[in-house]
């Protein structure tokens, strides 16, 4: 990943993008060709619209799948969360391969309800072949695909899940289909998100940390709308938190120290872990409940499974269903096929591998 | 002369190259011809790292890379409009924001609007105090101030208030170190709010805190206060009356709960209303109430009514009607314990090889360069 460049220019976009409130362009694009389906993926919390605007993430690169890929400038392989989860190895060697499709919106110059308007027209539009929201000006159709997102992106599907604002994705015979994917999902907001939103006025409030992730400054209406109390407001008034269909969720193996992954820190890229750590611990919130829906680098677990099966935890306001599918080692960061593929990630046929979780959406998240 | 000895030479040279080839090759099983090639399967096991002497990092947790297969959840047998509830939670509130004061200091900012649906002309009412965790007293948070804007709106659209514990402006009781900031924002600020508290204290500097909260003009639709039950082919419909002020579409969001407040289930509806008074259906699934094994009567509580503006994706909710009302005394076992089975009504299947869709764009990246390609193994 490109994590160092990534937050040195979000400093710079957050302070750019402070004092406005211009949401930018939805687009649609084919990655990878596929025969068996296609799968949408919803990136997280950037503005990956107008590569032109100082707000624009360079983790999203120059190429739609910018934001899935695993750098090779930093240390990565040069594979992508977006290729693996769309290869399947068959039992005889033969492969299936998925059309992966990628929507890239704004997440920053505006809230995640509104970023959730621009991806769910993105998603009409796709499934209509017409072209009402602007994204899709090749008039692509797909009548049915399935979803894939990171972090914010789970705030944003879970939304459209949840409200039923959109019945042509999500009714009898929409367009979604099956169980949508989150990788680390930010699906209800965070005390130490919150505490990260107060940094810009602190001199000393955690400052050998938060010089770390200034790029994390939530002063913007993508980073605000993901708090504690938004998410969890919206979730009492029934629009977050009610999938009536399982989504599977690629959570961090939580722990203290680290906030996610068990103070682990010299996993190439994620040799920043232990910083985070640190911070989690300075602004008091080193559980995973706590940590889990900060943005960036930590994985969020704030869902009950009925009958608090399969490790699930309680929010009541969380009626929905919201399967804790696999725990990767990989944190907020880095799941999206990072560092760890280049040693240990592979495609195979009866498996899958955790530290690479594309492995396991490719082979069985359909 | 000398030439042919050495094209002899030559010669004897390729035979004896091409002898050996042969006896090296005899015992080879014959080549299978270049198509899809179809591997012998073994059980998959952790790869060996690749040499790298550049890469010394350490061997991640054994799960983390040893093979997995995902557990699949169970069956969905509850429709959309019913969920099971595994405790009651109240529509139109939100929890409180914690934040620490600062590095090295142990208390805690908390910040709260008293209600996160607020209908106009009622007034934003936002709570502030600085509690110290270890006596859960709160403390002198010194002359903190609240500020509220439209959410997606710019820095120059905030408004301020100071915060007050005087028991006067909406404060509640003097002194007692919560603050209130009570704000009459006026039409602009209709939709979803952004606020924030700011505390400055010496030695502490300047901390904010993040909220929000929905400002509206409400569902212009009540409930009357009116009621029926009834089961019908094995679940509980419940039907409040409706009076509807503009047509709209309305969901209503209520929970079921048993004799002693037992959660039971979260039930929704959706309808499209003309202005008028009508009846609406909440359709309490049988098995939710069945498997919960609690006999009612059942309450109806937490009940919220909202305006939908799918197309904008916004909502204008109303007041939450804590408890709403009590149904007859059924038997769980009245109810069916029958799944709820997903309709399949799809229409034609149109992908990236419908002759409709053969002038899209081809994908930005060939197949062949797919980066997984490298690491499969069978």
């Amino acid at each position: 990943m490109r994590l160092p460049i990534l937050l040195a220019s979000l400093a710079i976009a957050s302070f750019v993008t402070a004092s406005t409130a211009e949401a930018n362009k939805t687009h649609l694009d084919i990655v990878w060709g596929g025969t068996s389906g296609t799968v949408v993926f919803i990136h997280g919390k950037a503005n990956c619209s107008e590569p032109s605007l100082a707000s624009f993430s360079t983790a999203c690169g120059n190429d739609p799948r910018g934001y899935w890929l695993n750098s090779t400038s930093d240390g990565g392989d040069g594979h992508d969360f977006m290729d693996e989860a769309t290869i399947k190895v068959n039992a005889d060697g033969s492969l299936t391969t998925f059309e992966a499709i990628a929507v890239r919106y704004d997440g920053e110059n505006q809230s995640f309800q509104n970023a959730t308007n621009d991806v769910a027209a993105c998603l009409q539009d796709l499934a209509a072949g017409t072209n009402t929201s602007g994204c899709n000006t090749s008039l692509i159709r797909r009548t049915s695909f399935s979803v894939v997102v990171h972090s914010m992106g789970g705030a944003i599907i879970d939304r459209i899940l949840s409200s039923n604002f959109w019945p042509k994705l999500t009714g009898t015979g929409g367009a979604i289909l099956g169980s949508p994917v989150t990788s680390a999902g930010a699906l209800a907001g965070a005390k130490s998100a919150s505490a990260l939103f107060g940094v810009d006025g602190a001199s000393n409030f955690c400052t050998s940390f938060v010089s770390f992730v200034a790029g994390w400054a939530l002063k913007n209406a993508g980073g605000q709308s993901l708090t504690r109390g938004s998410v969890i407001g919206e979730a009492r008034n029934g629009l977050a938190g009610k999938s009536p269909r399982w989504v599977l969720k690629v959570t961090s193996t939580g722990g203290t120290g680290s906030c996610n992954n068990n103070s682990v820190d010299s996993i190439a890229e994620s040799v920043n872990d232990t910083p985070m750590g640190l911070l989690c611990g300075c602004v008091g919130f080193s559980s995973s409940d706590d940590t889990d829906g900060v943005l960036w680098q930590f994985d969020t677990d704030p869902t009950s499974n009925p009958s608090g099966s399969n490790g699930g935890k309680l929010r009541a306001e969380y009626t929905g269903l919201y399967w804790h599918w696999v725990a990767s080692f990989a944190n907020h960061s880095h799941n999206r096929n990072d560092a760890y593929v280049r040693k240990y990630g592979f495609q195979t046929s009866n498996a899958c591998f955790p530290i690479s979780p594309g492995t396991c959406v490719g082979q069985f998240a359909r | 002369m000398k030439k042919r000895w050495l094209v002899a030479g030559a010669l004897l040279i390729v035979g004896a190259l091409a002898l050996l080839l042969y006896l090296l090759g005899r015992d080879a099983p014959a080549r299978k011809p270049v198509t899809a090639a179809v591997t012998p399967i073994a059980p998959a096991g952790p790869p060996a790292a690749p040499a790298d002497p550049a890469d010394d990092l350490p061997t991640p947790p054994a799960d983390q890379i040893s093979p997995f297969v995902p557990e699949r959840p169970p069956p969905v047998v509850l429709p959309p409009d019913t969920q099971q509830l595994t405790g009651e939670f109240v529509p139109g509130t939100t929890e409180w924001e914690e934040v620490p004061l600062g590095e090295g200091r142990h208390e805690v900012i908390r910040f709260l609007p008293a209600h996160y649906n607020v209908i106009a002309p009622q007034p934003i009412v936002l709570y502030l105090e600085i509690v110290d965790p270890a006596t859960g007293k709160r403390i002198d948070a010194a002359l903190p101030r609240a500020r509220v804007k439209p959410f997606d709106a710019g820095d120059d659209a905030w408004i301020e208030a100071a915060m007050r514990d005087d028991g006067r402006g909406g404060d509640e009781v003097a002194g007692d170190h919560r603050y209130t900031a009570s704000i009459q924002p006026g039409p602009k600020l209709l939709g979803r709010v952004a606020a924030e508290g700011i505390v400055e204290l010496a030695g502490a500097g300047v901390r904010r805190i993040p909220q929000a909260l929905i400002y509206t003009n409400g569902p212009r639709a009540h409930l009357t206060g009116r009621w029926r039950d009834e089961a019908k082919d094995g679940h509980l419909v419940l039907s409040p009356e409706l009076a509807v002020e503009a047509a709209g579409t309305f969901t209503l969001m209520a929970q079921l709960v048993g004799p002693t407040r037992q959660p039971i289930a979260l039930v929704r509806a959706t309808e499209q209303l003309d202005a008028g008074t009508h009846w609406m259906t909440l359709r309490v699934w049988g098995k939710a109430i069945h498997d919960a094994e609690i006999d009612g009567p059942y309450e109806v509580r937490n009940v919220l009514i909202r305006r939908d503006n799918a197309e904008q994706g916004s909502y204008e909710p109303g007041p939450t009607i804590l408890s709403a009302y009590h149904t007859r005394p059924y038997r769980a076992k009245d109810f069916s314990d029958a799944a709820y089975v997903e309709p399949t009504a799809r229409g034609e299947d149109i992908g990236p090889t419908h002759p409709s869709q053969r002038d899209n764009p081809p994908p930005l990246h060939r197949d062949e360069d797919r980066p997984s390609r490298r690491g499969i193994r069978p």
